[in-house]
């Protein structure tokens, strides 16, 4: 028997939103009290203690996560484009689009990758002090949730696609709730380059 | 969205685009600005990354043109995030008029020799931080 879930695609009358819109922005929600944490831990670990992290700092590689954030951006506008070919009916353009944005989501992980290897061998792990205790809990996080964006992305772009032939407006929809999921991963990136690697 | 609405939104998506990457360049470039002021120099880096946000999340995430609903949930959520982050500061400035330690577990670390702490100034001194 095949049971039908309402407002799959239509919106409810009473908040304007489909079901999954609704979730993603409720997921969002908690996401940002989860990063906001680490961000207040931030402030009160600097504030004990700020010269660690002015040390810690001069450390880091400023290129490379600058590479990195304008990799995450045009990640993000790429992606909003795939949408857009949607809307448009393209789904060539989609691949194109989704592709770049997978891309450039590995090409995220190979720099940091980099990055993290440059420290370690060093000795400069979790342990070594406060600054990168927070430099590899906050950016391990956001690299975790880049790899949990690269399996929806993922199975979006390739297996996930059949549901275009069926269910068009519904895959739309899909696409556009992990959008919305990759750019709130790339506006905590925006946070996290000034705070960790530059202020 | 119609075809037409379609191009001008595609327009405004890589123009944001490059905004985005000129905002980059500059929060690089303004911390090689000396303003000899710690509150200076992280006003100017966090409002460059409060104007980025905004771009992402009202033209990417489409908030400019979003439900009441969600705005809402984004109303409450940012306020119980300023709560949180006003705690720790609050939490700071009670114990330190009260002459209080408010980080006591960092503070048993040191005492105990192998917290971090202690580790990391001695670090410090033999200049292989």
């Amino acid at each position: 028997m095949d049971i039908e879930i309402p407002y799959n695609v239509d919106e409810r009358e009473d908040t304007g939103l489909y079901n999954s819109k609704l979730g993603i922005w409720l997921f969002l929600a908690s996401e940002i009290m989860l990063f906001g944490a680490l961000f207040s831990s931030y402030i009160i670990l600097r504030l004990n203690d700020p010269l660690p992290f002015l040390q810690g700092q001069a450390k880091l590689n400023v290129p490379l996560a600058t590479l990195n954030t304008a990799i995450l951006i045009l990640s993000s506008v790429t992606f909003v484009m795939s949408w857009v070919s949607l809307k448009l009916k393209d789904i060539s353009k989609f691949r194109i689009y989704m592709g770049i944005t997978m891309l450039c989501s590995f090409l995220f992980l190979v720099i940091k990758y980099f990055e993290y290897e440059s420290k370690l061998s060093n000795g400069y792990t979790p342990a070594y002090n406060n600054f990168y205790a927070v430099y590899f809990v906050v950016t391990g996080l956001h690299a975790i949730h880049i790899i949990g964006g690269i399996i929806v992305n993922g199975y979006l772009w390739l297996p996930g696609l059949k549901m275009w032939d069926t269910e068009p407006e519904r895959f739309t929809n899909r696409i556009e709730v992990a959008g919305l999921y990759w750019h709130f991963v790339d506006l905590v990136w925006i946070f996290v380059f000034p705070s960790i690697y530059l202020l | 969205m119609s075809g037409h609405n379609i191009e001008s939104h595609i327009k405004v998506y890589w123009n944001v685009f490059y905004a985005l990457l000129a905002f980059t360049a500059l929060t690089v470039g303004v911390t090689y600005i000396e303003f000899n002021s710690v509150f200076w120099t992280f006003f100017v880096g966090l409002s460059i990354a409060c104007i980025k946000g905004y771009l992402v999340a009202a033209y990417f995430m489409h908030l400019n043109d979003e439900t009441k609903t969600i705005y809402y949930l984004l109303g409450m959520t940012i306020f119980f995030l300023a709560v949180m982050m006003r705690m720790p500061l609050q939490w700071k400035n009670s114990a330190e008029s009260s002459g209080e330690n408010y980080l006591p577990y960092a503070i048993e670390d040191k005492a105990t020799d192998g917290g971090y702490v202690e580790k990391t100034k001695s670090k410090n001194k033999k200049g292989d931080y």
